[in-house]
């Protein structure tokens, strides 16, 4: 299970900043002096409050502060062992990187068979291995199968979501970046995602989880990450986090209602 | 552990789910009616006012294809198709009536003069986006007028100039073809062919076009273009190559258009013609093949057709008038204004759309499965 604290995978991390600053222009930095890690086959959470620059971390890491008229100013990210902190977001890609945007960002005027292909793009299926790729995805996402013709643009809420998933899963990436995957979900489709990422992890893919709903994230991470203000505040395994008052107090939502225990709804 | 909404099924593999397709091309049987309809008009359509306004309308069908591609597919809104038609348009001239080059070399050459004009641009359009993209290309037309006035020996300023011929042989497409004494096909009918033909190719381009996974990555730019570099599709470089094909079509319209005239002038690609690209894809419908061929038949001929038919109205005067009165073209302007208000009112999607609809209400055909419901 990816419970497992220690960062026993072999090989290097499947990723590492170090000392990574990012900002946008004018509106300052929005990241200092961050260094964080994931360690191959495991889930680890970003946590933090809104503005905690949670955001500006991923897009450091998938290439896009361009994007969003951002830089990073300072330090490094590796993917694998390999620097890509000058590369382009399609490299990364190409270097087993694959990301869901906060906002379940489909392509609504395109089928969910063509959103599911464009997610192949790097990867320049051709014929059959398009399909195989795409079964391969929908075994994780059966769902998904009966809805190949609708337009990706008239899915519900939780549908696109896991659309997003799916389309991202397309390119075999190796590590999966997820930018609050259960943001405006109802709690029902809230657990199907979580027991979705879990497969995902199960299945030998590495996860950072961006996350407001703490508890939910914690309870599949191997290890997490507080940030405020734009840099670490506290770091730890979760139940490590969970046994410091203060913090459990702050962040964790303690006057949230715990989700339900994985397996109650199946 | 599985503890999915519903079980992981094996699928079956071997069914590949039906597309999605457009109008013209529903299947093998729709476009080869098309096509045949298309080859035997001009033998039954014994008007040169038809068949003229027809020529027109497969020359700019190429036009708006190159538009749909790069706002329809892409989603960059450009008004500079007029430029890179009139880039076409003087490269041909040049090319076949100064060098006299044959058609087959200046044709794709024009093309290609244009395609090189939009990769010089692209680098510039591909970082703007929306509104200020509009406005940038709009520029370019206007810079692309004072050109063609300025450069007197190309363009033959206000004045104009010549256009290539198409020569087959010794044959001249603008006199007919003649087998010894005998007319195979007249003048309007050889253009008709010659139009079609051109058009035929580059439908099956864009259509495959469409279909591909570049074509794919045009949408997810359009769609989302954030999300699109998340998945690795390199952003501004697919920009530049819509910009690219999209030029190259609009190029090859531009020396149709010119040639089959025999002489055009500076004045000619002015923004209305942009503007005129834009409403075919939009009344059209975006996006598609036949929403591109659709609007390009609505914008050339219905003007043509409430003109003619206003000439049969007791309030409407014959000519110009000079208190007021009512025109055929100025009655033809405010009914073209109003068919394209009452289209985007009640089918945003366009003419493409609302006769998908109407087909889908038709009684199912004999023997052969009913459509079925799609949401595009």
């Amino acid at each position: 299970m990816s419970r497992d604290a220690s960062p026993a995978s072999d090989g290097p991390p499947a990723l590492r900043t170090t000392g990574v600053s990012a900002g946008y222009g004018a509106a300052g930095t929005a990241v200092t002096d961050l260094s964080l890690r994931v360690p191959q086959g495991q889930v680890v959470s970003l946590l933090g409050p809104n503005g905690a620059g949670k955001t500006t971390v991923m897009r450091a890491v998938s290439g896009l502060l361009g994007l969003h008229r951002g830089r990073l100013t300072g330090g490094r990210v590796e993917l694998f062992g390999k620097d890509v902190t000058g590369a382009r977001a399609s490299q990364r890609v190409r270097a087993g990187l694959a990301q869901c945007l906060e906002g379940r960002m489909v392509f609504p005027g395109l089928s969910v068979a063509e959103n599911l292909a464009s997610g192949g793009h790097v990867r320049r299926y051709r014929g059959g291995a398009l399909t195989e790729a795409r079964d391969e995805v929908l075994t994780l996402l059966p769902r998904l199968g009966d809805l190949l013709d609708r337009k990706a643009g008239y899915l519900s809420g939780g549908e696109q979501q896991m659309l997003a998933i799916a389309r991202a899963l397309m390119s075999r990436p190796k590590l999966l970046l997820m930018d609050e995957p259960s943001l405006g979900l109802a709690p029902r489709i809230v657990e199907q995602v979580r027991d979705i990422i879990v497969s995902i992890n199960e299945a030998g893919t590495s996860i950072l989880l961006v996350e407001q709903n703490a508890r939910m994230a914690l309870s599949i991470s191997g290890y997490a990450y507080l940030l405020e203000g734009g840099r670490v505040y506290a770091e730890g395994t979760p139940e490590a986090l969970e046994q410091d008052n203060d913090i459990a107090a702050a962040y964790l939502g303690a006057g949230t209602a715990p989700v339900t225990p994985r397996g109650a709804d199946s | 552990m599985s503890v999915l909404t519903s079980p992981p099924a094996p699928r079956d593999a071997a069914t590949p789910a039906p597309r999605a397709q457009g109008l013209l091309t529903r299947g093998r049987i729709g476009v080869l009616l098309w096509i045949a309809a298309m080859v035997v008009l001009p033998l039954v359509l014994r008007s040169e006012l038809w068949l003229g306004i027809g020529i027109l309308t497969l020359i700019v069908g190429v036009g708006a294809l190159g538009m749909q591609v790069i706002t329809g597919l892409a989603g960059q809104i450009s008004l500079g198709h007029a430029f890179f038609m009139g880039i076409g348009a003087y490269s041909s001239a040049w090319l076949g009536a100064d060098k006299g080059l044959p058609w087959w070399l200046w044709l794709p050459a024009a093309g290609l003069v244009a395609a090189t004009a939009g990769a010089l641009v692209a680098p510039v359009a591909v970082r703007i986006r929306g509104l200020y993209l509009a406005v940038a290309t709009l520029a370019l037309v206007f810079i692309g007028l004072y050109a063609w006035e300025t450069w007197t020996s190309l363009s033959g300023g206000v004045n104009g100039r010549p256009a290539a011929p198409v020569l087959f042989g010794d044959q001249d497409l603008s006199l007919g073809i003649m087998a010894g004494d005998q007319v195979i096909l007249d003048a309007f009918q050889a253009w008709w062919y010659f139009a079609l033909a051109i058009l035929l190719v580059v439908m099956l381009l864009t259509h495959n076009l469409k279909r591909s996974r570049l074509g794919r990555a045009f949408m997810a730019v359009r769609d989302k273009d954030v999300a699109a570099a998340v998945v690795g599709v390199p952003v501004t470089q697919t920009k530049t190559v819509a910009f690219v094909i999209s030029s190259f079509f609009a190029g090859i319209s531009g020396a149709l258009l010119v040639s089959y005239m025999g002489y055009f002038t500076p004045s000619q690609w002015h923004l209305m013609l942009s503007v005129d690209f834009i409403a075919m894809i939009v009344i059209g419908g975006m996006g598609t093949v036949s929403g591109a061929l659709l609007g390009a038949l609505f914008v050339r001929a219905m003007p043509e057709v409430v003109n003619h038919a206003s000439g049969f109205l007791p309030f409407v005067r014959k000519g110009t008038s000079t208190d007021g009165g009512i025109t055929g073209p100025l009655l033809s302007g405010f009914l073209y204004g109003l068919v394209i208000v009452l289209i985007l009112l009640f089918e945003p999607n366009g003419i493409r759309a609302l006769l998908l609809r109407a087909w889908r209400r038709l009684p199912a055909p004999l023997g052969s499965s009913r459509e079925r419901r799609k949401t595009s």
